[in-house]
């Protein structure tokens, strides 16, 4: 829509669903309609509807009172998994020492030093000189197509390999 | 077509979608998101710098190149290769064939390590330092910043604060007046107290995918429920459109987490307080003059954008201090912008067109 609907925007839409479900009917019932006409009736009755309904719920969605409760639920869960994290931790962290493990939070911590540690090597090696580090070549070549975009051109279709 | 074979059809299709979401959960989930993950892309490119949370990508200039190289930011929210998607269809691809040297910022997804990056991370030291580099690498003195929502504003913030380094800016559907009403979007985000903000960095560090996920879900739920699936039964003769639809559609589902120290920024100081507009937003302790930036400004805008709303955007220009200034309508929505036949065949060519005449 890319604007807020208004309730004259809504009435609109929903005048519009009417006159094309109006029409479906019309045809459905009347003798020698072809079936690719009513089809192509029920279809543009489909996309009226669609409009409709998404300028409904947009509205619904923008209420401040959707909103506040969409804030609330995400509140309550939050706070339940909080609730949860702890005591999980509380009464399992005593326990990973005592068969030999090490928690989860030590092992993460390593994790992120040992990441750390790797990016200062590849900082040292190669940034000054900004120099390639990483050549990539798409190793999808798009195959040939019929139908393609309306400006697609040779340089889409085959990417040329990368000077090293 | 029948109608009858729509309704056994779509049941595969939201299996399909349940799986890619529950692919893109997965994902999200990981403390160190799996970037081998994306597909590959079509445009060649080479990995030329990679600090702090970004890789910088080089898209070398097809033909005659234009000599202000220009620096592409995406947004935190999501992984970038929607920008160079599918042959045709390919922003990137445009670019390079009108002649730019493109340099487009990837954001490394944080991991629970980074929540305290806030925008004094991601704009005084990330893209600062790539924008340094590609300054010594292309040897301009000065850039283009192209910044794509979250990243225009990313770039808007940049610019306001290292004016110096910006020869041009263009920022693409950028949110920027948030009091504008009826959007979903603004209204969920300025929905969040000070407590769930709280609770959810307590809890999670940063804020995770399945928020932002379902936040943007929220504003089209139609589309994401049914109309995206009747549309792909609608289309599913061809070949381009089914193979568009399944890189789409992982795009779509990944989200990735926001870092905590900046989701607290943008929620409280931009989406709720909208200190931006009013000349208070701050930035590693320093106040973002728009004033500031001087540079040509093209503002782009989707008119019947739906997650970035054309009111909110069009105030910009009126903020800056630049006197070669516009915005530039077109009749697409916020991805249409990026990925729809007609944005490629008539609104990229008038950006490189603007671009030129200031290169």
């Amino acid at each position: 829509m890319g604007n807020p609907a208004t309730d004259v925007d809504l009435r609109h839409l929903y005048q519009a669903l009417a006159v094309e479900v109006q029409e479906v009917l019309r045809k459905a019932s009347a003798a020698g309609t072809e079936r690719d006409e009513l089809e192509a009736a029920a279809w543009k009755a489909y996309e009226a509807a669609v409009r409709a309904a998404h300028a409904s719920i947009e509205k619904v969605v923008a209420s401040p009172a959707v909103g506040d409760a969409a804030a609330m639920v995400l509140n309550t869960y939050l706070r339940a998994e909080q609730i949860g994290n702890s005591i999980v931790g509380s009464l399992f962290a005593p326990l990973w020492p005592i068969v030999g493990l090490t928690p989860l939070t030590e092992t993460q911590a390593l994790f992120d030093r040992i990441e750390s540690l790797r990016r200062e090597v590849r900082q040292i090696a190669a940034p000054h000189a900004l120099r390639p580090i990483e050549p990539v070549v798409p190793p999808r070549a798009p195959a040939a197509r019929g139908r393609r975009g309306s400006n697609g051109s040779a340089g889409d279709k085959k990417p040329a390999p990368l000077a090293q | 077509m029948s109608m009858m074979s729509l309704m056994t059809e779509l049941p595969k299709y939201w299996m399909d979608g349940a799986v890619r979401a529950l692919d893109g959960q997965r994902r999200g989930l990981s403390d160190h998101y799996p970037l081998s993950e994306d597909p590959p892309g079509v445009t060649p490119y080479e990995i030329v710098h990679e600090s702090g949370k970004v890789k910088l990508r080089h898209y070398a200039a097809q033909g005659n190149a234009h000599r202000t190289p220009l620096v592409l930011i995406y947004a935190l929210i999501k992984r970038p290769f929607i920008l160079d998607i599918y042959p045709g269809r390919s922003l990137v691809g445009n670019l390079v064939r009108q002649g730019f040297d493109v340099y487009l910022v990837d954001w490394i997804p944080p991991s629970r390590a980074d929540s305290w990056r806030g925008f004094d991370a991601y704009v005084n030291q990330d893209i600062a330092n790539l924008v340094r580099g590609v300054q010594r690498l292309s040897g301009a003195p000065k850039v283009n910043i192209l910044g794509y929502c979250f990243g225009g504003l990313l770039s808007l913030l940049y610019t306001a604060l290292h004016a110096e380094n910006v020869k041009n800016l263009i920022t693409l559907t950028t949110p920027f007046d948030t009091a504008v009403e009826g959007n979903p979007l603004y209204n969920l985000e300025s929905r969040f107290t000070g407590q769930t903000i709280d609770l959810i960095t307590s809890v999670y560090g940063n804020c995770p995918a399945w928020i932002i996920r379902g936040l943007f879900t929220a504003t089209a739920i139609v589309h994401h429920a049914v109309d995206k699936y009747v549309a792909l039964y609608r289309n599913r003769e061809k070949d381009d459109y089914v193979e568009f639809f399944d890189l789409f559609e992982q795009w779509m589902a990944g989200d990735v987490p926001l870092a905590g120290r900046i989701f607290r920024e943008i929620t409280r100081d931009f989406f709720q307080q909208n200190l931006l507009i009013k000349g208070e937003f701050h930035v590693g302790g320093e106040r973002v003059a728009l004033e500031n930036i001087d540079c040509p400004l093209l503002n782009a805008i989707g008119e019947s954008d739906d997650v970035v709303f054309p009111a909110s955007s069009l105030p910009l220009i009126d903020h800056v201090g630049s006197t070669d200034k516009r915005n530039l309508l077109f009749p697409s929505g916020h991805i249409g912008m990026v990925v729809s036949g007609a944005a490629h065949k008539h609104f990229w060519p008038q950006v490189g067109a603007w671009l030129s005449e200031r290169d």
